[in-house]
Formats: C-alpha cells, structure tokens, sequence
C-alpha cells in the first residue's frame, strides 16, 4: 500500500523481516525502523497480524496422541525377536507396492478375456452341439427342433458370457484385491500381532 | 540398547514420532505406518544408535520416511492434497459459532498451506511451531547448521503467510 511516509528500505525489506520482529530477533536499529514503519503502514500491520496469527495457530495445532495398540505392536518387537530372528524377517516384509507394470496386469488380463470371449461367440473353435440356427421372423410357426436349437445356442451363449465374467472377476479378486488390499492387511496384522512373537518350539 | 531401554525410548518418543508424521503426511494410517517403520528401524539399528541420541536419530529417520511415504503417495494415489483437518485443529476455548468457524476455515486453509511448503521448510514449520522443539534439537535431528535451521524456518512461515495473504484481511475474506 502507497504511504506518504518515506522510509529507507522498500516494502520488500520490511517484509523479509516480519517474523524476526515477531520473534523479537532483530537488532535494535532494524527494530525501531520496523515499528515507525508499522505506524504508517497499514498492509505491513495486516502482514504482521497474519503472521502472528499464523504462529499462534501453529502452536495451538492439538498434539495428537500415539494410539496404544500401535504402541503394544512396536514394543512387540522387541519382545519377539529377543528369542528368534524369525519375528523381525516376518516384521521386515513390506506390501507389494503398485507399479505401473503390476496395474497393467490385470487390464490386460481382462482384456484378453473378452477377446476369447468374443473369438468363441463368434465360432472361431465353436460348439459342436449348436448350428446356425436362423429363426425365420416371417414365419409363425417353428418346429419343435428348429426351437431347441435356438435354446441350445442362447444357453451357450449365455454359458460364455456368464463364464466370462466369472473368470474376469476372480482375475479382479486375485490379482487386485487379494494381492493389493487382502494380503497387505493380513500381513500387516500378522506381523503386528502375530509375527513378532517368539515361537512356541 | 537393551529391549527395556528400547522400550522406553518407544514410550518417550512415540507421540512426538506420530505427531511430526501425522503432520508431515496429513493422514493417520500413513502416520501410523511410517511410526511403526520407524521404531522396527530403530530395532533392527540398535548397536548402532546411542541412547542419549535417540531422539534426534528417531526424527531424522521419520522425516526421511514421511518424505519417502509423501511422495510414493502423490504418484500413486494422488491424495495428499486432500488433507486430513483433523490434524490441524487446534484446541480453542468456547467461543462463538461465528468466531469458531472462522478460525475452523483458517486452520484448514493454513493446514494446506503447510501441505504444499517444500522440505525442509516444512518438517522445521513443524518440528519449531507445532512440536516446540529448540532449535538444537531440530539442528542434531535434521543435521543442519542453526542458522540455516533459521532461515528455513522464517522461510517456511513467510511461504506459508504469503499462501493465506489473499484470504485474510483481520478475517478471513
């Protein structure tokens, strides 16, 4: 903000300096130039009031409290590995990370699904039980073989999709949510709980 | 270090360790992970660190974790922006709703302010303002000399003033 009031320094030097002034760290000249300025500098007083308020939020900030149960995993530690290595190997194994490679894998998994999926729809190594059953619309009558055709064909079809999603979605559960969610939190929970204890023979 | 003084040192030290990284990291579970890292570290490094050290060693060795986990979480999953606002909540006496709100939208603006402070002005905002340590204790544990602690730290709170500059006027605007 424009002041008629001329100081020495610019605006950017008294800036540098407002939270050594706050922590009473500058000199005493720097000091006494500082507080005239304030005097006649509004936005420097709105700069020094939002650095305190900076500082006393900070400080205010609730310490947050360690929570027991992590505290009996940690002390665990110790109490396990005094008697076998074993506690600290288990301890020592970090989940899988997710690499880029890892997230591939399954898309392209699913990926391929589908196409054999839609290779066998299409008959490439089809079925040898169905036809090419064509139900003619213009017709209102059917034999009762050409309607036993057309269900045997719906089946399978239904067979390949409903058999494609399965294996899509045990690829999903194994490769994602086995290996990236189940297994790192079981072995996590083994390690804490189980993992760091001495074993029994 | 035996298991009992290994033990103390966990009691003595545990908060502070939790308290940095849940304020590095901004979420309780990744604070929690990297605390227990921390002291398996500490464990496994035990011949090699002095009880009368410890602190320090433990606060070098979460900061470098926090720094690891923060940013194999901003590749990976892309959170870390959205911080935790329970973690910089201060404690507030009664006061008015208005009032209570007001302060409530600043600690949330100033805690992604800190968020986004670069290191090490961030873990030194943290380790002086928010945890109290004397700028001995943040020289031995970041391994730094005091001055340069000082001028990271007026640093880091001018970076972080000059982030909520445009949303304060006496009160937040």
């Amino acid at each position: 903000m424009a002041t008629s009031f001329e100081h020495p320094h610019d605006a950017a030097w008294f800036d540098l300096r407002i939270e050594s002034y706050i922590d009473g760290e500058l000199p005493e000249a720097e000091r006494a130039l500082f507080a005239e300025r304030l005097l006649h500098d509004a936005e420097l007083r709105r700069q020094v009031a939002l650095a305190e308020r900076v500082s006393l939020s900070l400080a205010a900030v609730e310490r947050p409290l360690c929570s027991e149960e992590m505290v009996a995993r940690v002390e665990a530690i110790s109490q396990g590995v005094s008697g076998s290595g074993s506690g600290m190997r288990i301890l020592s194994q970090r989940s899988p990370r997710v690499t880029p490679l890892r997230l591939l894998r399954w898309p392209v998994g699913i990926a391929a699904c589908a196409a054999l999926s839609l290779m066998v729809i299409r008959g490439i190594g089809g079925f040898p039980e169905t036809t090419d059953t064509v139900l003619d619309p213009a017709s209102e009558t059917y034999t009762q073989a050409e309607i036993d055709a057309a269900l045997v064909e719906a089946k399978f079809a239904l067979a390949v999709v409903s058999d494609a999603g399965r294996h899509a979605g045990t690829t999903v559960r194994e490769a994602v949510i086995q290996r990236h969610l189940v297994r790192p939190v079981n072995t996590k929970l083994e390690n804490t709980v189980f993992g760091a204890r001495a074993p029994t023979n | 270090m035996t298991p009992t003084e290994f033990n103390i040192a966990v009691r003595d030290h545990r908060d502070r360790v939790f308290g940095f990284a849940i304020h590095f990291l901004g979420n309780r579970a990744d604070a929690e992970d990297v605390t227990q890292d921390v002291f398996v570290r500490l464990w496994r490094k035990r011949s090699a660190v002095d009880a009368t050290t410890v602190q320090p060693w433990l606060l070098r060795v979460a900061r470098n974790a926090c720094v690891d986990r923060y940013r194999h979480l901003r590749v990976h999953r892309n959170v870390v922006s959205e911080t935790d606002v329970e973690t910089v909540v201060s404690t507030s006496e009664s006061v008015s709703p208005d009032r209570w709100t007001e302060q409530r939208l600043f600690e949330e603006r100033l805690a992604a302010a800190l968020d986004e402070l670069q290191e090490p002005h961030k873990s030194i905002v943290i380790l002086r303002e928010m945890q109290g340590l004397r700028y001995e204790e943040i020289c031995q544990a970041l391994d730094l000399p005091m001055s340069t602690v000082k001028v990271y730290l007026h640093r880091g709170r001018r970076a972080l003033r000059q982030k909520l500059t445009g949303v304060y006027d006496g009160h937040l605007v």
